[in-house]
C-alpha cells in the first residue's frame, strides 16, 4: 500500500496528486493507494481518498504502508520517520504554484535530502523511481527532544519565582 | 507590580466550621514557615476580637465587608454586595496570590480578575465539597451555574481533599487533571483521654437540608426499640434547627436526644461519645470524621462518593448503604467490646498515618509554590506536531490550547482543553484582527503565566496581547525554516519574546536567539 499525504495546509497541493493520478492512470502504480488530499479536488481512481484523517488514522496508515509520499512539512515527515516502514518520499510545496504562503519547504526538503533523511522528488520519473526503489531498510527514527523538554521545564518552574 | 510574598484569603466568616478551621491552620502554618509573607483575610463578617486573638498577632490583616460597606444603598444590597467589596479591595491593593473557598466567591474572583486585567492575581480554589451537589442545592442561581465551569477552568489551581471530588470536577466540568491537586484534610493528634462516655452516638455539623438530619427520627425509632436509654448528641446550628426540634421533639423531651450548641473545641465534646454517626450523602472529607478517628471513636456513616478515602470499612469505621445497616452496626459496636477496641485503635493509627498535619504543610506548599499555567498557541500541521511532541514538558502543568479548526487539532488534542481561533489565520488581516480580540478575551479570563508557540499565523495576535498583559512569551522557530526565517518568527523576534531556534541555520536570522534543543 502507498500512503499519500498532503498535510493540513489550507492551500491545495494539486501537483503531487496529479503525479500520482497519472501514474495510476498509466497503470505504473497498481498497488492500493490511500490518499489524504487536503483542500485539493484532484480525484485519483481506485484509491481510498479523504480530505483529512485523524491523527490516529494517519499513524495507522503510515504503519501499514509500504511507502509514504508526502509534502515537505516537518510534522508529516517526522511522523513518517517515526511510524513508516521506509524512507519518506517528499515533494516540496512551492510558492510559485500557490501551494504554500512561502517557499520554505524547498530548502528544507533539500536539507533533509542532503542529510539522507528523506528522498526528494520533483517529477513523475523521480517519483516512480523512488516508489520502485523504496526498500524497507530504513533505520528506526528515535525522537530526541529531551534536552528541549528539560530546558523548558526548568524555565517554566522559575518564571513565577522570578517575577 | 505583584507584591511578592503576599497571600489573600477570601471567605465569608471565621465562625465555626471545617473551612474556617482550615483557614486558621493555613494562616498559622504560613506565618510560621514564611514570616515574610503578608497575609490578608477578606471576609464578609467581622470575626470579632475573640477569633482574631487565635490568629498569629500583628501579621494578619483582617478586612471585612461590613466595616467598609454598611448594607444601605440598593446597589450594595444582598450577595452582590460582596462582589463590590472584593472588586474595590483588589483594585486598591497590590497584586497577590488569592486563596478562595466556595463556588460563589470563586465566580466573583474570576470576574474581578477579568475586570482588573492589568493585575496579576493567581487564583487557588479550595473545594471541600462536591461541586455538583453544591449547585443542586441551589446555592448558586441556574444562570450562574453555567459559568461555574468557565470559572473553575480559569483558576490556576484547585485543591480538593479526595480523588472523588477531583473526578467530579474532571468529568463534569471539563477540568484537566493537572489543574487539580488532591491533598487530604488533616487534624492534630490529641491524647486519648478516657472520659466517661455520656452519649452512644453523636453528630456534629451544620444543620442544613442536604445533611438529611430529619432522618435521625427514623434512626431513633429503631434504636430506642432495642435500647430505651439510647442517647444521641446533635451538635451544631443552621437553618434546619427549628425543623429538627419539631421532628425530634418526642426524643428531646424523653432525653434520648441532646441538642448541643456549637463549640470551637469539638474534640472535647466528641470524646464524650462512643460512636460518631453521619447520615449525610454529600460530603468531601469531613473534618469531624478525622477528629473522631484521632480520638479513637469509630465512625458509622452512610455511603457517599469518596467515603472510602476517609473511612476504611470494617477497619476504622463502618460504611453502610441503608439505615437498617446503620442501626445494626451501631448496636453491634455498642455490645461487642472487642470489635469496638480494635476499630478504635485502627482509627487512631490510620488518622495519625494519613491525616496528620503533614498534609497541612503540603497544602500550604501547594499555594506558595504555585506551578505556572501554560497557554499553548498553535496553527495546525507541523506547528502543532512540534508543540505536541513536547508533551513531556507541558503535560506537567495546568494548560490551555488555542488552535484552529482543523482535523489534526481536534484529533490530537481530543483530551485537552482547546479554544478555537478564527481560521484561516495565515496572512489574513481580517482574521488576525478577530484573533486579536479573541486573544484579549482568552488571556484576560484564563490568565496563563506563559504563552508558548511554534508558529504560525495564529501566534502574533496572542503574543501581542500577552506582551501588553505582561504575560511571558516563548516562541520556538519551526524546525523547517532554514533558508529564510518565518514571517511569524521575524514579527515575534521584533516583539522581544523569548526566542528559541532549533538549528544553526536559523542563527543568522536571529542572532540573539537561544538554542535549548530541538522539538523533533
Amino acid at each position: 500500500m502507498i500512503f499519500v499525504t498532503t498535510g493540513t495546509h489550507y492551500l491545495p497541493f494539486d501537483r503531487l496528486l496529479h503525479l500520482i493520478r497519472s501514474l495510476v492512470l498509466s497503470q505504473k502504480i497498481t498497488e492500493k493507494c490511500v490518499i489524504q488530499s487536503g483542500s485539493s479536488s484532484v480525484i485519483i481512481p481506485n484509491a481510498y481518498q479523504k480530505d483529512y484523517f485523524t491523527f490516529n488514522e494517519m499513524v495507522g496508515y503510515m504503519k501499514k504502508a509500504r511507502c509514504i509520499v508526502c509534502h515537505a512539512g516537518p510534522g508529516t515527515i517526522y511522523q513518517a520517520l517515526m511510524y513508516g516502514n521506509s524512507t519518506p518520499i517528499v515533494m516540496a510545496r512551492q510558492l510559485r504554484f500557490k501551494e504554500h504562503v512561502s517557499n520554505h519547504q524547498v530548502p528544507y526538503a533539500r536539507f533533509l535530502k542532503q542529510n539522507k533523511i528523506i528522498q526528494e522528488i520533483g517529477n513523475e520519473i523521480e517519483l516512480l523511481r523512488e516508489l520502485q526503489n523504496s526498500l524497507s531498510n530504513k533505520r528506526r527514527f528515535i525522537l530526541n527532544n529531551t534536552q528541549l523538554t528539560n530546558n523548558l521545564s526548568s524555565y517554566a518552574d522559575t518564571i513565577l519565582t522570578n517575577q | 507590580m505583584r507584591e511578592t510574598n503576599s497571600l489573600t484569603i477570601v471567605f465569608f466568616d471565621l465562625g465555626i466550621g471545617g473551612v474556617q478551621k482550615k483557614i486558621l491552620d493555613i494562616v498559622s502554618q504560613i506565618s510560621h514557615s514564611h514570616p515574610d509573607y503578608t497575609i490578608t483575610l477578606l471576609l464578609e463578617a467581622n470575626p470579632g476580637q475573640t477569633i482574631i486573638s487565635r490568629y498569629p498577632s500583628g501579621k494578619i490583616h483582617f478586612v471585612c465587608k461590613e466595616d467598609w460597606f454598611p448594607e444601605k444603598s440598593g446597589l450594595f444590597r444582598g450577595r452582590i454586595h460582596m462582589f463590590w467589596f472584593l472588586l474595590w479591595h483588589f483594585l486598591t491593593n497590590p497584586s497577590s496570590t488569592v486563596l478562595v473557598f466556595l463556588p460563589r466567591l470563586t465566580l466573583y474572583l474570576i470576574k474581578i480578575r477579568t475586570l482588573l486585567f492589568w493585575k496579576h492575581l493567581p487564583i487557588v480554589v479550595g473545594q471541600d465539597g462536591n461541586l455538583t451537589e453544591y449547585i443542586k442545592q441551589g446555592e448558586i442561581t441556574p444562570s450562574e451555574s453555567k459559568t461555574v465551569s468557565t470559572a473553575y477552568q480559569a483558576a490556576n489551581l484547585i485543591l480538593v481533599p479526595t480523588q472523588a471530588l477531583k473526578r467530579d470536577l474532571v468529568q463534569n466540568y471539563g477540568l484537566i487533571s493537572q489543574s487539580i491537586a488532591v491533598i487530604p484534610n488533616w487534624t492534630a493528634s490529641s491524647r486519648n483521654i478516657s472520659t466517661p462516655k455520656r452519649y452512644d452516638c453523636m453528630y456534629i455539623g451544620r444543620f442544613s437540608k442536604e445533611k438529611q438530619l430529619h432522618q435521625f427520627a427514623q434512626l431513633l425509632d429503631e434504636m430506642t426499640r432495642q435500647k430505651p436509654d439510647f442517647r444521641l448528641g446533635l451538635m451544631g446550628s443552621g437553618p434546619e434547627l427549628a425543623t429538627i426540634k419539631s421532628v425530634l421533639h418526642k426524643y428531646i423531651t424523653s432525653g434520648n436526644v441532646m441538642l448541643l450548641p456549637p463549640t470551637d473545641n469539638p474534640k472535647a465534646v466528641l470524646s464524650l461519645t462512643r460512636i460518631y454517626i453521619s447520615i449525610s450523602k454529600t460530603e468531601g472529607m469531613p473534618l469531624t470524621f478525622l477528629e473522631a478517628m484521632v480520638l479513637g471513636i469509630p465512625v458509622v456513616t452512610l455511603w457517599f462518593d469518596g467515603v472510602g478515602e476517609t473511612i476504611i470499612d470494617n477497619k476504622t469505621g463502618v460504611v453502610c448503604l441503608t439505615f437498617k445497616q446503620v442501626c445494626k452496626s451501631i448496636t453491634k459496636l455498642l455490645v461487642d467490646g472487642d470489635q469496638y477496641r480494635t476499630m478504635s485503635n485502627n482509627a487512631i493509627a490510620d488518622a495519625k498515618k494519613r491525616f496528620s498535619v503533614k498534609n497541612l504543610s503540603v497544602y500550604a506548599g501547594a499555594i506558595l509554590t504555585l506551578k505556572p499555567k501554560i497557554g499553548l498557541v498553535t496553527s495546525a500541521g507541523g506547528h502543532l506536531y512540534q508543540l505536541w511532541m513536547l508533551k513531556k514538558f507541558w503535560s506537567r502543568y495546568n494548560r490551555i490550547w488555542i488552535g484552529v479548526p482543523k482535523p489534526d487539532t481536534s484529533s490530537l488534542l481530543a483530551r485537552e482543553r482547546v479554544i478555537l481561533a478564527a481560521y484561516p489565520e495565515s496572512r489574513n488581516v481580517a482574521n488576525a484582527m478577530k484573533n486579536l480580540f479573541l486573544a484579549f478575551q482568552i488571556l484576560v479570563l484564563e490568565r496563563p503565566d506563559i504563552v508558548i508557540s511554534a508558529g504560525a499565523g495564529i501566534a502574533p495576535p496572542f503574543f501581542l496581547v500577552a506582551k501588553c498583559l505582561k504575560i511571558k512569551t516563548l516562541y520556538i522557530e519551526p524546525i523547517d525554516f532554514i533558508e529564510k526565517p518565518s514571517l511569524t518568527g521575524r514579527m515575534l523576534y521584533a516583539l522581544g519574546t523569548t526566542f528559541l531556534i532549533q538549528n544553526h541555520y536559523q542563527r543568522k536570522f536571529f542572532p540573539n536567539a537561544q538554542y535549548w534543543g530541538t522539538t523533533l
